[in-house]
């Protein structure tokens, strides 16, 4: 780490960091790597929570009875997930005396991180990533992958999950 | 946190559940509607039978 | 006016663009199909005039009975008429359609899922139409209706009766074993909740019926769709071919498509691409079917003791049936009574010039637009999602419905499956 810090203070360091985060082990991964820079270059840290839409989808499935049940219930259980998200989180950088702040869009995880990147003033995002090979890389929708390719102006860096 | 962020929160939050409140039995307006639709060419069907036979058998076969 | 207007969603425009892609898709596939048709039907006309020719002179010769004469006389007429329409002669051929519409079973069903997929998957489908092809989907419900005119009271007890008791076994016995198991192997509650009613009846409907009442996770919820989505596509296309392979009879079909493949619509479109007779056994045996969903949820409550269910006790067992029943299977009947009562004003689907006779011609046009929607919202990535547990027991539970399924139709044989329609 201390290697490293010193080759991107030899070059520039990023002056905003956006951080995407869903709780996941490969997230919290990268939670490390990114308030190790913040700390590092005494810049802000944006924390980004999508809530995945992804289930809601279903909701008119063809015979589906009990729609509006069935979407309270994915509606809570996101707002539970992104509870104990922002909770940890947020407790995580107070005691470390870091400034943040926390955001929360809702939808598909690829065009939302997408549209905060646009709408902000960022120029590093940092996401944690499984680590993919043979068939789990075939099986992964990888989103890490999906957003290099899309986010054409903004330095991106993937932390890895720990090899199990 | 800013109270920014926490009031933008808020208001996409309720948004979320609006959505979610509109789509109230939706499965029961689907259904209603397909009994409508089905009544509907029943009656079409008893007005005129050639007329929707012809239409539906060779006007829309358009080759 | 507050009726009709809690009738139509309030954002309804979104829909259009979608609902007319589906339509465009749908005209398209329909008009291609129905050229491959007759392309079929002149080939088979071509192939087939010498033959019946010979047949009536060597008849004739014999002095066989004229009843079979004028019979055969009847179909060398229809050939002739098969072969004008195309502009054919006895000789030319036309075999590549008998080869797509005949041996490859490519008729618009199998055109509209493969071609929506294809189409979904690798081009993709722009954002502003996904709403309206999610509102193509359930335009199934008024051709199943329509449907209604195919039957009569006689088939609903003896198809419908048959069909009720096979499916409610094993609705019932999947989602028994799979919640047995699964409680015995400590997997979470929510999870076999969702997983014992997803693979016993209707899929993902049941997993959106079912989950609020067992708080499965999200992680879960998405494992159970995704591996519900993969088997039933699968199931879809390979069944048709199996069942060929197999020499299942059509009605045999139908009644082992409605064991084995949970989703309405798919479970329309392999009996639909069977032919008609698997349809009409397969819709009758659904419509029995789909009224279990309510009994299912409380099964799953009773099963799991759930302490939240006591709220939905103070509901009663009649509203939670009531609040769970698909109303529109009503319609359904209400034309099944119709063509019972064998009202001289309405005809049959064979009575040429009647209205039950042109509401047949309609029917096939809203499954088109449905089929249309479900192979456009056939996307690889959600059924990828498919993993963990929620794998292994989908697939094994698929498996054995599949083979069970088709012992228990062969045992049943034909004929107890066969719609007759009436009149």
């Amino acid at each position: 780490m201390t290697e490293l810090r010193g080759y991107i203070e030899a070059v520039n360091h990023p002056s905003s960091i956006l951080f995407a985060t869903d709780g996941k082990p490969h997230s919290l991964r990268a939670e490390e790597w990114a308030i190790e820079m913040v700390r590092s270059f005494n810049i802000p840290l944006t924390v980004l929570h999508v809530k995945d839409a992804y289930l809601k989808q279903f909701y008119n499935e063809i015979y589906a009875q009990g729609r509006k049940e069935y979407l309270e219930h994915v509606d809570k259980e996101l707002m539970e997930a992104e509870e104990a998200i922002r909770s940890d989180i947020v407790q995580r950088l107070s005691h470390l005396g870091l400034s943040y702040s926390f955001r929360v869009r809702y939808g598909d995880p690829l065009d939302e991180i997408i549209a905060e990147i646009s709408g902000g003033d960022y120029d590093l995002l940092v996401l944690g990533g499984k680590r993919l090979s043979g068939m789990r890389a075939f099986r992964s929708w990888n989103l890490p992958a999906r957003l290099s390719a899309r986010l054409g102006t903004v330095s991106i860096m993937i932390v890895r999950e720990e090899d199990s | 946190m800013t109270e920014q962020d926490i009031k933008k929160n808020e208001s996409t939050e309720k948004v979320l559940q609006d959505t979610s409140k509109r789509v109230l039995s939706s499965e029961k307006r689907e259904d209603i509607w397909a009994i409508i639709i089905s009544g509907v060419i029943l009656l079409l069907c008893s007005i005129n039978p050639d007329a929707i036979y012809t239409f539906f058998k060779k006007t829309l076969f358009i080759f | 006016m507050s009726l009709i207007r809690s009738m139509v969603a309030d954002d309804w425009q979104k829909y259009i663009p979608g609902l007319l892609l589906c339509m465009l898709f749908a005209f398209v596939v329909m008009n291609i199909h129905h050229v491959l048709a007759k392309y079929q039907k002149a080939d088979e006309a071509s192939f087939e005039i010498p033959r019946v020719e010979e047949k009536i002179a060597e008849l004739s010769a014999a002095g066989s009975d004229p009843a079979e004469i004028a019979a055969l006389q009847a179909r060398l007429e229809k050939y002739r008429k098969d072969l004008a329409k195309m502009g054919g002669k006895v000789g030319d051929r036309w075999e590549w359609a008998t080869l797509l519409y005949q041996d490859l079973q490519f008729k618009y069903v199998a055109m509209l899922l493969i071609g929506g997929i294809i189409i979904r998957n690798t081009i993709g489908v722009a954002k502003i139409f996904l709403p309206g092809i999610g509102i193509a989907r359930p335009l199934i419900k008024p051709g199943i209706i329509i449907l209604g005119v195919h039957y009569i009271w006689s088939d609903v007890a003896k198809v419908g009766g048959a069909g009720l008791l096979l499916t409610a076994v094993f609705i019932f016995g999947t989602a028994l074993s799979v919640m047995y198991l699964c409680k015995k192997f400590n997997v979470p509650d929510g999870l076999g909740g969702i997983m014992g009613a997803g693979t016993g009846v209707c899929g993902v409907s049941a997993i959106i019926a079912t989950s609020p009442v067992v708080k499965a996770k999200p992680r879960d919820m998405a494992y159970a769709i995704g591996t519900i989505l993969l088997f039933g596509t699968l199931m879809l296309f390979v069944m048709p071919y199996l069942g060929q392979m197999l020499d299942v009879s059509q009605s045999q079909f139908g009644a082992w498509a409605a064991l084995a493949i949970l989703n309405t619509a798919q479970l329309i479109a392999a009996a639909e691409w069977y032919g008609e007779d698997a349809r009409n056994t397969a819709v009758l045996i659904n419509a029995a079917r789909i009224m279990l969903i309510p009994f299912i949820v409380m099964y799953t409550v009773w099963f799991y003791d759930l302490k939240e269910s006591v709220a939905h006790e103070h509901h009663g067992l009649w509203n939670t049936i009531k609040s769970k029943f698909p109303v529109f299977i009503l319609g359904f009947f209400i034309l099944v009574l119709l063509n019972s009562l064998n009202l001289p004003f309405l005809g049959g689907p064979k009575e040429a010039h009647t209205p039950f006779w042109a509401m047949n011609a309609v029917y096939k046009w809203f499954f088109a637009l449905g089929f249309a929607g479900i192979g456009l919202s056939i996307s690889i990535d959600d059924m990828k999602k498919a993993g963990g547990v929620a794998f292994l027991v989908g697939s094994g539970a698929a498996a054995t419905k599949m083979v069970l399924g088709l012992i228990a139709v062969i045992l049943i044989g034909t004929e107890l499956l066969m719609v007759t329609g009436g009149h």
